[in-house]
């Protein structure tokens, strides 16, 4: 008895392995599109974020006591007025008219990160206020920051950690109180190398 | 003719007791002149010219009461100042030298710092960001002078003189009222809430949770919390919060909206040992109306969180007889009421 041994058909096929030339024809379309698109994010920056409202203009030669005095009452700080006051905290002024200056200043300085998408309208997050702040004094970070840079996460943390921001998620807005506390905060720090306590004094 | 004699006399007293027991107080146009030159006579009016103080608005007559101003010693970065009681006041640059009558506002920016001398009686430090007014600032006839802060925002440091008379001195905050009889220390209010940390003598503090004495080297919070327990929280490292420094409303969102996850903290400040906590078991303060997007406590220490409120800046303790509380009627230029 021998066995019978024949040669597969090279015409079969697994059902669930056919694919019509139509649907390959299809999928590699969409595949080459993907790389397409891929290729000309990297290509045109896809670092760069969008920049919405970017000719708003804030109160013109309104110095830093009229600003805060401002801020202080609002239940939220938008974005335009979170940069004025960076630039506020850095320069001592503001003579920037619209919002895509402050932007654009502020991301020649490395305060504001160039993959965020802003808006001036847009509340400032904690988390973005403490990045900003972060970068602005130069503060020195723990081993997250260290090893994988400025974020809002940990850079709200570490803030957290030496009292210049108070408690709460990084992704909540800020209010305009808090926003005046966290300014006078860094302001003193950068002046003075120490951080205040809730009376005003230099924590020992 | 005796029965007369003594009629005489009886009606004689009885116009001298009457004379005696008239109203001090002036014409309201007289006494809006008076004020308006207040703001730059002299301030050392201590033993100088006793006219009874003309009626100011919103606060009884003060029988013998000389209002005095604050002089302006020095100012250090943008600062400027309002006079309340005028019309069409306007925020005016402050200099070294100004003299500030009652019912002024002084506000600073970034990198400021104003020195206020307050008569004979001690000297306000006004730092950074801050936002104070003189709501009242005059001596009686028995020479104590009489002294009440509005703070806003911002830190103040205060050295209040008793060696040349009594004082009176009161710092109202959203949150508490700070009183002083002759010491020295630092005052601030800001979203995270109250701080007072005595430098020398002694404060009393009073807040809706308490009141509380602080001494020098003490510090309290709004919630006139020890100054023992104020140290054992600073002192213990704070390697996490409860809920991962989440606010109540974050708390209360997860419960409802997370699967349940805001039921579960983690061990981390100084006072906690168990692995279980309910939402709000930290929240100890809640801001007063009008901050409705302010963070509500943190994890178990003293302070917490707030948003002082919006212009009208809540007083928590109503003001005593006769006293005017500055900021509930003040309205910055422009915003309208």
């Amino acid at each position: 008895m021998t066995a019978e041994i024949k040669p597969a058909d090279s015409s079969f096929t697994p059902e669930w392995f056919s694919v019509s030339s139509d649907t390959m024809k299809r999928l590699l379309k969409t595949c080459a599109r993907l790389v397409a698109t891929v290729g000309l994010m990297v290509a045109g920056g896809c670092g760069q974020g969008l920049i919405a409202n970017d000719h708003t203009t804030l109160v013109a030669n309104e110095d830093s006591a009229a600003f805060l005095d401002r801020i202080s009452s609002q239940t939220h700080v938008s974005e335009n007025d979170a940069m004025r006051g960076l630039i506020m905290l850095l320069d001592g002024s503001d003579r920037l008219e619209t919002f895509r200056q402050r932007v654009d200043e502020l991301k020649s300085r490395d305060i504001v990160s160039l993959n965020w998408n802003v808006d001036a309208a847009r509340p400032v997050t904690r988390g973005r206020l403490a990045y900003m702040i972060y970068q602005a004094a130069r503060l020195p970070g723990g081993v997250m920051l260290t090893l994988t840079g400025p974020s809002e996460r940990y850079c709200l943390r570490e803030l957290q950690y030496r009292g210049l921001m108070g408690e709460g998620a990084a992704f909540t807005p800020v209010t305009g109180l808090e926003f005046v506390g966290v300014l006078s905060a860094a302001d003193t720090y950068m002046r003075t190398g120490e951080v205040p306590d809730k009376a005003g004094e230099p924590m020992n | 003719m005796r029965h007369a004699i003594e009629l005489v006399v009886v009606g004689i007293l009885t116009v001298a007791v009457a004379q005696a027991a008239d109203d001090p107080a002036e014409p309201q146009s007289a006494a809006n002149s008076s004020r308006a030159a207040s703001t730059k006579t002299n301030s050392n009016a201590a033993g100088a010219d006793a006219q009874p103080a003309p009626a100011v608005e919103g606060l009884p007559p003060a029988s013998g009461a000389t209002p005095l101003t604050a002089t302006v010693v020095s100012v250090e970065g943008p600062a400027s100042y309002i006079v309340t009681t005028e019309e069409a006041g306007e925020w005016q640059p402050l200099k070294t030298g100004d003299e500030l009558s009652e019912l002024t506002v002084i506000r600073t920016g970034l990198g400021a710092k104003v020195v206020l001398e307050l008569s004979d009686r001690g000297e306000i430090t006004i730092r950074n960001a801050t936002k104070v007014g003189i709501a009242s600032f005059r001596q009686d006839a028995g020479r104590q002078v009489t002294t009440r802060l509005g703070l806003k925002y911002g830190s103040i440091h205060a050295e209040v003189d008793s060696t040349q008379g009594p004082n009176d001195f009161k710092v109202r905050t959203p949150v508490a009222t700070l009183s002083v009889g002759g010491t020295g220390g630092g005052i601030g209010f800001s979203y995270r809430g109250l701080g007072l940390s005595g430098s020398h003598g002694s404060w009393q503090v009073t807040t809706p949770s308490g009141n509380t004495n602080v001494g020098a080297g003490q510090s309290t919070d709004e919630n006139a919390t020890p100054s023992g327990n104020l140290a054992n929280a600073a002192r213990n490292p704070r390697m996490g919060d409860p809920f991962g420094g989440l606010t109540q409303e974050e708390i209360d969102n997860l419960l409802l909206n997370g699967g349940g996850r805001g039921i579960f903290g983690f061990v981390g400040n100084g006072y906690a040992n168990t692995m279980l906590f309910m939402p709000g078991m930290y929240t100890n303060y809640s801001p007063p109306s009008g901050g409705s997007s302010g963070d509500n406590g943190d994890g178990g220490n003293g302070g917490g969180d707030g948003d002082g409120g919006d212009d009208g800046g809540e007083i928590v303790n109503p003001p005593g007889n006769g006293e005017r509380v500055i900021f509930n009627d003040f309205v910055s230029p422009g915003e309208g009421q």
